[in-house]
């Protein structure tokens, strides 16, 4: 039985790409229940993958299958961030386009990489 | 050989788990589409005989799980139980099989004989995984089928399992106890014991299932007990206090710690017979989401392929539908040339093809629509169009999933309604349902076009765009409003799954498509049908022959005399006997007794008229008020409808004639949406709707006139 610890943090804050696992589940009634059947169980790793445009849901992928929460919902999962090794960060085509254009400039990866090589 | 045996078969299933194409594969059309009884959850039947038997088949409510939160899962589980299937397919998509495993548990617990149905397994070998199927038939004690249900493959292989499990039932199946861990599994015996020594308490629910789900707080289940006597008391009086021990040894709840329990479970299984982690098969999703919800494209797509369906549904639809509204025209006019003027072929030619026709005429539309809709639906975008969409309709009270149907509500307000269906909870269809009417159905646009032909000339254009703007803020403001006093719980949670991106398969979208067309024809057009007819007769009767007496005598004298100028008085005549007619038939009546209450709106009693026959359909709006003002539709003797209805001497204001378009757009739009908010919300909604939607238009329409004269306009 996991315990809350003090890094527990909301779902909610995680930004696109995050890796985590869930502490607990907060909430009550269907919802709760609801997100237990969808397997958001304590020791259960989740990702974050994208914002909608405005936001708010947001894509979370839960053993295998991609499932959405408002931000609001999302609070109520308690979660512990794990590090995701820099070179399997995905999450989202952006957050990885913004990393590589950050390294290389912008332009397709293809045509730079002929380039750099 | 023997008679037919029958065979009853459910198939259960996670939602997008295939369920549906293997139960098209199995049946094909031959589908019985219903209500599951006293709820607004769509029941499937099939029938189809295979090797001898009878087979009647069940698609269950798509549910992940068998709790007492949902409609759908309680329809599912009383079914299972109350009705005890001789089979229950489990569909599983092989793809997320843990996910899914999950109900099969549960579905044991249940007590069922299972099959557990392996699909898109095409999908799950693709990507190198490899499972251990005998294992996972000795571990669960039921026989494992792999299919690939949207190509028809394994169905033979599965309904050979069915038979084969009926044939041999007599062998016990294993089946597994999933354990809980200590402090459960000590309570979960003691609470079994006490059930198992009351039998009529539980019924046919196994001990058990009944135990565990008194530890998860099911309500239904503890409402049925609770009305058991002193044992069924002290029962619950034990679970109470095996829930707070629970509670306090594991510092979690029970309903948790089950939860955790079966996923550990399927966990530890699937160690021992999953031999390679499936590969992400999000993969293809994820590529196509990066554009389809991207951050500045996702939007523009998104209104692009709402554009397209839009297009589909006017222009592909436009020309079958001139066809058939062809073929009605010809068969009226031809019923009418050769059928003796009579009661009866006024009844036929007016009432039944009038009537009728004016819904089948849709139909092209519908059908189109409907095959636009299955695609997406059938594809995965729909989910992802809510997921673009939902931060808007929250902002009103709504779902992300209101949005289609809100926007369908432009075209028709019965499709639009009947796609309510895709919201879960009951909450979200209901207001969405009550709400979809205020969008301006293309229904209403003839009467913007005459109104605002006749009264605005050249910013017709711009007041009927207003009106169209007015219908959108009625609605935002009409959803905040009930929202916040009569729906007052939260709204849905949106915990919604992205599927996988499918492509469609032909079958499918054609049976969607049929299924949906099909309740439209006969719910719909009975409806028409009874109402038509009714109308009619208010329209014909009372029979007062000596009314129109002396008109009918100089319209046979002009005739006789039979010059140019002597048919147009003819015209002219036979236009003032029909409205006379209708003056003073019910309808007639009832305008004239209306007429106090639409007074301060504006209105004069033949716009009264217009709007109580407009309950048929808005285009019928345009029509009565031909009759009313001596016109007709169609020009006759010089004088068209516009320029009737703009006379001075009839006394209709711009002012009022724009009240009598806000009138008719807030207004119920016709019988038919009437009996869609039936089918979907109940009866109560629907006389809720037609109350609200009369009090909004005329309280409107009263201010707008009022506010109007006061300030000068009128």
């Amino acid at each position: 039985m996991t315990s809350k610890t003090p890094c527990a943090v909301p779902l909610a804050s995680l930004a696109p790409g995050d890796a985590a696992r869930i502490v607990t589940l907060n909430g009550k009634g269907g919802f709760r229940r609801r997100l237990l059947d969808l397997g958001f169980i304590a020791g259960a790793p989740v990702r974050v993958i994208k914002h909608a445009p405005l936001s708010n849901p947001i894509e979370y992928c839960i053993g295998g299958a991609h499932v959405t929460l408002r931000k609001e919902e999302a609070e109520h999962i308690l979660v512990q961030q794990v590090a995701v090794p820099e070179c399997c960060r995905e999450g989202g085509a952006d957050a990885g386009r913004r990393r590589h254009r950050k390294r290389h400039g912008w332009g397709p990866r293809w045509l730079q990489r002929k380039a750099s090589g | 050989m023997a008679a037919a045996k029958s065979l009853r078969i459910a198939l259960a299933g996670n939602p997008n788990s295939g369920k549906t194409s293997i139960f098209n594969s199995m049946t094909g059309a031959r589908q019985q589409v219903g209500n599951w009884p006293g709820v607004t959850v769509e029941k499937k039947l099939g029938f189809f005989t295979y090797k001898g038997y009878d087979i009647e088949v069940v698609d269950l409510p798509g549910t992940y799980s068998l709790t007492a939160y949902s409609v759908e899962e309680r329809v599912a589980r009383t079914y299972l139980v109350e009705e005890k299937p001789d089979v229950v397919i489990h569909v599983v998509d092989a793809g997320n099989i843990a996910r899914n495993l999950y109900l099969t548990v549960q579905l044991l617990e249940l007590g069922v004989d299972l099959i557990v149905d392996l699909n898109m397994w095409d999908e799950f070998t693709a990507c190198g995984s490899e499972l251990d199927c005998d294992r996972l038939e000795t571990l669960f004690g039921s026989p494992v089928v792999q299919t690939v249900g949207h190509r028809g493959i394994g169905i033979d292989d599965l309904l050979d399992a069915v038979i084969k499990l009926v044939e041999e039932r007599a062998e016990q199946h294993r089946h597994v106890p999933i354990t809980y861990g200590s402090h459960v599994d000590d309570v979960l015996t003691e609470l079994t014991g006490l059930l198992e020594a009351t039998p009529d308490l539980i019924g046919n629910y196994p001990a058990r299932w009944v135990a565990i789900k008194l530890l998860e707080g099911d309500s239904e289940i503890r409402k049925r007990l609770s009305k058991g006597g002193e044992s069924a008391r002290s029962i619950l009086d034990e679970a109470e206090r095996a829930t707070r021990h629970i509670g306090v040894a594991t510092k979690s709840d029970p309903e948790k710690v089950i939860s955790e329990g079966r996923y550990g479970y399927i966990e530890g299984t699937l160690k021992e017979i999953l031999t390679e982690e499936p590969a992400d098969r999000m993969e293809l999703s994820r590529r196509l989401d990066s554009v389809f919800t991207h951050r500045y494209l996702g939007y523009p797509i998104f209104f692009a392929f709402v554009w397209i369906l839009f297009q589909m549904t006017f222009r592909i639809g436009a020309i079958p539908m001139g066809w058939i509204d062809a073929f009605v025209g010809w068969l009226a006019g031809t019923l009418a040339a050769t059928l003796p003027e009579s009661q009866l072929s006024s009844l036929l030619v007016d009432g039944v093809i009038g009537g009728v026709g004016s819904v089948i005429v849709f139909l092209p539309n519908i059908m189109v629509l409907f095959l636009g809709i299955a695609f997406l639906e059938d594809s995965g975008y729909m989910a992802r169009a809510a997921f673009l969409m939902d931060r808007v309709m929250h902002a009103l009270g709504l779902h992300g999933k209101s949005f289609i149907p809100l926007l369908m509500g432009f075209g028709c307000s019965v499709p639009a309604i009947m796609a309510t269906r895709t919201l879960e909870s009951r909450r979200d269809r209901t207001l969405t349902t009550l709400i979809v009417p205020l969008m301006s159905c293309s229904a209403r646009l003839p009467v913007y076009l005459l109104i605002g032909g006749a009264f605005f000339a050249e910013r017709a254009g711009t007041v009927v765009f207003v009106i169209y703007v007015l219908g959108i803020v009625a609605a935002i403001l009409i959803g905040r409003l009930f929202a916040s006093t009569l729906f007052r719980s939260a709204p849905a949670p949106f915990v919604m799954e992205l599927p996988p991106y499918r492509l469609p398969t032909a079958k499918g979208l054609l049976i969607h498509t049929w299924e949906r067309s099909r309740i439209y024809l006969q719910k719909m057009g009975g409806v028409i049908l009874a109402a038509s007819v009714v109308l009619w007769f208010l329209g014909a009767y009372p029979q007062n022959p000596g009314l129109t007496e002396s008109l009918e005598h100089e319209i046979a004298e002009q005739r006789a005399i039979g010059s140019v100028a002597a048919l147009e008085k003819v015209s002219e005549l036979e236009a003032d006997a029909a409205a006379l007619r209708i003056e003073n038939s019910y309808i007639g009546k009832a305008g004239q007794f209306v007429e106090p209450v639409i007074e301060p709106l504006g209105f004069r009693w033949e716009m009264g008229v217009s709007l109580i026959t407009g309950f048929v359909a808005k285009e019928v709006v345009v029509s009565t008020l031909g009759v009313l003002y001596h016109t007709g539709v169609e020009e006759v003797s010089g004088r068209s409808l516009v320029e009737a209805l703009r006379d001075p001497a009839n006394g209709i204001t711009p002012l009022a004639a724009f009240a009598f378009m806000v009138f008719v757009l807030l207004y119920t739009p016709c019988i038919v949406t009437i009996v869609a908010v039936r089918r979907e919300a109940g009866t109560g909604w629907m006389w809720f709707s037609i109350a609200y939607q009369l009090a909004l238009a005329w309280l409107v329409s009263f201010g707008i006139y009022q506010v109007g004269t006061l300030v000068g306009l009128g």
